[in-house]
């Protein structure tokens, strides 16, 4: 049952984009296949975390050497299992979604074969013990991006972003390839469960393990797009919708986070590995909720949204409280993927435009899509007893008790970032919904909510949204379950009092109200206009913003300049030096030497006698005095 | 039995030459085709069988015959590239070499003979005169299918740095043998050098090896080689006739001059990383398709050089393992490409926008082969990377860290002129819209594909075999 779990969506990888038939029964059957999937996955997470059976399924070797000695082994532990759970449930939601999202296109077949070969590649990472097999599935997850990013590929736009995309993710490939070898010199494994019993035998702060964990960090900041790597995730908005909903929102950005709570028993070893940790994702938690303030696409938005809780989950991870990461991540899955597909939804009904000044008013017109959206932006900005405040408040509060400083200037990081959403969520609701429209009129007659077909899984969703984090947060939080995955050393435990009364416990919440309550308020005065540019404090906060533009400009130098070097090697190393002491330099040299020959060969007995002479005299000379 | 691999292409070649001489029909250059199509056939059936019945474990040649030929667990796998690549390349003249079929045949059959005796003799100076031999009808075959006028100065190139190299290659050669009088591998191997004659014998060797390679600064003459060659000429120039530079060092310089390859090891070392940066930088901005994919594999032989000298078993597995896989994928791409000039006659890439369009099956093609290329997991590529990298990086670590930046410059030129050619609005200087790939083609790239892929995925398919 296990395996079949692997198996079914790479049979439906080649089934859905069958000859001729593929486009009438390729995507209903993926879809088909997706939700039986989805219940072997629900049914794997009961067996293995409320019967609590691991299982450890041992294939064939997969590299046998001397030294590296790698094995396909699956592994369904507690941490795995717990994965599948968004993984599996967002990709068949989604799955359904486009059913109906993507029914005009002709490449439909196409389109659900590459979900279900991101689905396929995210399972192999989840599931998979050894690194160098996480590997694979992590390049595979990427490459699936690359080509859903392109899916559209008669748009330049979407070429040029999907390059990126794919570069930028190499970057980090090339940090966790050499991170595996480094592992392999280490322990002489890399196979977790192994790392795991043997950290022990782990040197803390050892030569090795720091260049391990800082090549690890870059793996991590290009594929969670943490601040540095960042631009790649709104460049990647390129995709249809479903697929950034699924792959740029959910799961693939995880993967990252994911990794690193895998990692636990060697970042543990490193306290200044954990300050980076949280300073990191305070910056990116911060810069990610500022991008969205200023952006005007919609997807836009939510991908920086995503970047700021993605910098909350590496806090989490900073702060060594790794199951609250994943909690969070797996909250953070259910309430993105809902606002991204009733985005879609939106953006389907203006005939994909996808600017938010052009929308306005669509209360009226797209109630589902409104209350689906409210409520995940509720969740989003952690309203008492919805999901996301079960992880994210509760991370807020965690931080705020801590004695480490830099726990606290993440926490301060975390406190600005989470107003921020707050406002940005607002401002994207009045934007969309509230104010008068901007649209065409002639726009009117298309403008529909959704089908059953989109209904159907956003539903899902959203009870997922509203009730997952209240249902699951005891087994979640819970450290005894996770004890023999996730190792804490006992100094970083946080502890945090439930019963004292705190002012900065309701700071979050607060802030959310009066924004929520004053906003529409200031915003139809026109006070709160934040197009109006002749501000100079609006200005300045843009300019600090707009980190993407500012890290592109850094890109695009270094991109420039390799191709000047090029050139210039190129024209004077390749053409140039090489040449004239290689191939060019010998022949002219030669025929220099036979011209000269030539000219003193005047065919006069006189002048050869002479040269024969001139040459006897001087070997004389030469070698014999 | 592996006298057969050599005599069977030599006995086609006299029938070769007997139907030139006859008067020709339309019905006898098929016939032709048949005949040297069944042969080489027969080649990669013996080379299998071969690799299922060898002992591995075994480090002495196997299947002696005339105490000259003789195969073991390094030379099979040079083998079995070069009946792959044999087959395909007759394959690839049906309905596209159009005139002088027989003089094509010759070549391609004297080439590989000439490489087939360079992998299983053990004779050192029939090992030199082969190595060296190829030359010839490789040399007649880019100029005779040669495609442009500047074909003359790329044989010259081609014709004198190789023989540059060999030069010092054969002093060195004549050396060792007259020092320990025999001109067998396997009594040289026994035999002990001193230190001072060895680094003087490796630097020679190596001068030879470094052309073909072709390491760092002897490496001009091998895009211009490609760029006038002919598709199945780069096909064998990039799949074999490098590959002859990695197994001579593997022969000769590794067990018969250790302390040589031990004095030059930073030397070489240092010439490899500037290699493969420099050839991966320089493939940026290219604007001939060929040149590119030659200066790819400059910057990727460079990484095998690199496993190759650290001197160990993984090394040389992986350097094995390297140039199999390199010659596989390179090989896939100098076809596709070939097959893109038969159609356009052009191989310049602001020439070419938006074939996607129109040749989808090509396009699928070439991004499979550009990400294995690149390295991606479950191809060939990865794993040959992976490996290299581990074994550098026990040798050096700083040199392995700066050999990885491959990994990031690899896809910028393979992805950069993918998406040049591929996307983007339709050319306008493409007036004529042909068809897209023929059913030879596609065979002839799912056959590569399907060992790129298998090699993979089952990477102990050389691992496994080649025990400790």
């Amino acid at each position: 049952m296990y395996l079949t779990l692997l198996i079914l969506p790479q049979i439906s990888t080649i089934f859905s984009n069958s000859y001729n038939k593929g486009r009438i029964y390729g995507p209903y059957l993926s879809s088909i296949q997706m939700t039986i999937t989805t219940i072997i996955g629900v049914i794997c997470f009961y067996e293995v975390i409320y019967m609590q059976s691991d299982l450890m399924i041992d294939m064939k070797d997969f590299i046998t050497l001397p030294y590296v000695n790698i094995k396909w082994i699956f592994h369904f532990n507690v941490l795995n299992v717990s994965m599948f759970l968004p993984v599996l449930i967002i990709s068949s939601c989604v799955q359904i979604y486009s059913l109906s999202y993507m029914k005009e296109d002709p490449f439909i077949s196409k389109f659900m074969s590459f979900l279900n070969l991101f689905t396929f590649s995210m399972l192999i990472l989840i599931s998979s013990s050894n690194l160098l097999i996480i590997f694979i599935g992590w390049e595979l997850v990427g490459l699936s991006s690359y080509l859903q990013v392109n899916f559209w590929y008669t748009r330049r736009i979407s070429n040029e972003s999907s390059l990126k995309a794919f570069q930028m993710n190499r970057i980090g490939d090339y940090g966790i390839t050499f991170a595996i070898i480094l592992l392999q010199m280490m322990v002489l494994d890399s196979d977790q469960n192994m790392i795991f019993s043997l950290q022990n035998n782990i040197i803390n702060e050892n030569q090795m393990l720091i260049l391990f964990l800082i090549l690890c960090l870059l793996g991590i900041m290009a594929k969670s797009a943490q601040f540095g790597l960042h631009s790649w995730l709104t460049y990647a908005m390129m995709a249809p919708t479903p697929v950034s909903a699924l792959i740029h929102a959910a799961t693939m950005v995880t993967a990252g986070v994911y990794l690193q709570i895998k990692q636990s028993p060697l970042i543990e070893k490193m306290e200044t590995f954990l300050m980076i940790l949280v300073i990191l994702g305070g910056i990116s938690a911060l810069f990610g909720a500022l991008g969205g303030l200023f952006e005007n696409d919609i997807k836009k938005i939510i991908a920086q949204s995503t970047t700021s809780q993605l910098g909350y989950m590496v806090i989490a991870c900073g702060m060594s409280s790794y199951n609250l990461s994943l909690f969070h991540l797996i909250n953070h899955a259910f309430f993105k993927a809902l606002l991204f597909l009733s985005a879609g939804s939106i953006i389907h009904s203006q005939l994909d435009e996808q600017d938010v000044r052009k929308y306005g008013s669509l209360v009226l017109f797209q109630p589902i899509s409104y209350i689906f959206m409210f409520i995940s932006s509720l969740s989003l900005c952690a309203f008492p007893f919805l999901t996301g405040f079960y992880s994210k408040d509760f991370l807020l509060e965690i931080s705020s008790h801590s004695f480490n400083l830099t726990i606290l200037i993440g926490y301060l990081f975390a406190l600005i970032a989470a107003f921020i959403s707050s406002l940005y969520s607002v401002i994207l609701l009045i934007k969309t919904f509230y104010s008068l429209p901007n649209y065409n009129p002639s726009l009117n007659k298309y403008i529909h909510d959704m089908d059953y077909k989109m209904f159907f899984p956003l539903i899902l969703l959203f009870l997922g949204s509203v009730f997952f984090g209240y249902l699951f947060h005891d087994l979640f939080l819970d450290l005894q379950i996770y004890s023999n995955i996730i190792f804490i050393s006992l100094d970083h435990y946080l502890f945090f009092n439930h019963y004292e009364f705190d002012f900065v416990k309701f700071l979050p919440l607060f802030t959310l109200l009066i924004f929520i309550f004053t906003l529409p308020i200031l915003y139809y005065n026109n006070n709160m206009y934040l197009n109006n540019s002749k501000k100079t404090l609006y200005k300045k906060i843009y300019l600090i913003s707009d980190t993407i533009n500012q890290t592109n400009l850094l890109f695009n130098y270094i991109v420039l300049y390799s191709f000047k070097v090029s050139q210039y090697l190129f024209r004077y190393l390749d053409r140039g030096y090489l040449e004239f002491f290689g191939p060019f330099g010998f022949s002219r040299l030669f025929h220099y030497c036979s011209y000269v020959l030539e000219y003193y060969n005047s065919s006069f007995l006189l002048h050869s006698v002479f040269y024969i002479l001139f040459f006897i005299f001087t070997f004389l000379l030469i070698f014999n005095i | 039995m592996i006298l057969s691999l050599i005599l069977l292409p030599i006995q086609v070649n006299i029938y070769n030459i007997i139907s030139k001489k006859q008067n020709k029909k339309e019905n006898k250059t098929n016939v032709l085709f048949k005949v040297n199509l069944i042969i080489s056939q027969i080649n990669f059936i013996i080379t299998l069988y071969l690799m299922l019945n060898i002992n591995y474990i075994i480090n002495t040649y196997q299947y002696l015959t005339l105490n000259l030929f003789g195969i073991d667990h390094i030379s099979i796998w040079f083998i079995f590239l070069t009946s792959q690549i044999y087959v395909l390349v007759i394959l690839y003249s049906h309905k596209s070499i159009l005139v002088n079929k027989e003089n094509y045949f010759i070549c391609i059959n004297l080439i590989m003979v000439c490489c087939y005796i360079t992998f299983m003799t053990l004779d050192l100076i029939l090992l030199y005169v082969t190595f060296e031999a190829v030359l010839i009808p490789m040399f007649i075959m880019i100029y005779m299918y040669g495609s442009r006028n500047m074909k003359w100065i790329a044989t010259n190139y081609f014709i004198f740095y190789t023989i540059f190299g060999g030069l010092f290659m054969l002093i060195s050669i004549a050396i060792i043998v007259y020092y320990t009088g025999s001109s067998n591998i396997e009594i040289i191997k026994n035999s002990i050098i001193n230190e001072s004659y060895q680094i003087l014998l490796f630097l020679g060797i190596f001068i030879g090896c470094a052309v073909k390679i072709p390491l760092y600064p002897f490496h001009l003459w091998l895009p211009q080689a490609h760029v006038e060659a002919n598709t199945s000429g780069s096909v064998i120039l990039a799949g074999i006739l490098l590959k002859l530079g990695i197994y001579v060092l593997l022969r000769i310089a590794l067990p018969i001059l250790p302390l040589g390859l031990e004095y030059f090891k930073p030397f070489i070392s240092t010439l490899c990383v500037i290699g493969v940066l420099y050839g991966s930088l320089i493939a940026l901005t290219q604007y001939d398709l060929k040149k590119i994919i030659a200066y790819s594999s400059v910057s990727h032989m460079g990484v095998c050089t690199l496993a190759l000298i650290t001197n160990t078993d993984i090394g040389n597995l992986a350097s094995i393992f390297f140039s199999i896989s390199h010659g596989l994928i390179s090989a896939g791409l100098f076809f596709i490409i070939g097959f893109l000039y038969e159609r356009y006659h052009s191989r310049n890439i602001k020439y070419y926008r938006g074939l996607i369009y129109y040749l989808p099956i090509f396009s699928f093609f070439l991004i499979i082969l550009n990400l294995a290329n690149s390295g991606l997991p479950t191809t060939s590529g990865f794993i040959s990377e992976f490996i290299s990298f581990f074994i550098v990086f026990s040798y050096n670590s700083i040199l392995s860290l700066l050999i990885g930046l491959s990994i990031i410059q690899t896809p910028s030129y393979s992805l950069l002129f993918m998406h040049k050619i591929l996307y983007g609005k339709l050319s306008p200087y493409i007036n004529i819209l042909y068809s897209d790939l023929s059913k030879k083609e596609v065979f002839i790239l799912f056959t590569l594909l399907i060992f790129i892929f298998l090699l993979g995925l089952v990477p102990n398919f050389i691992f496994y075999f080649n025990n400790f």
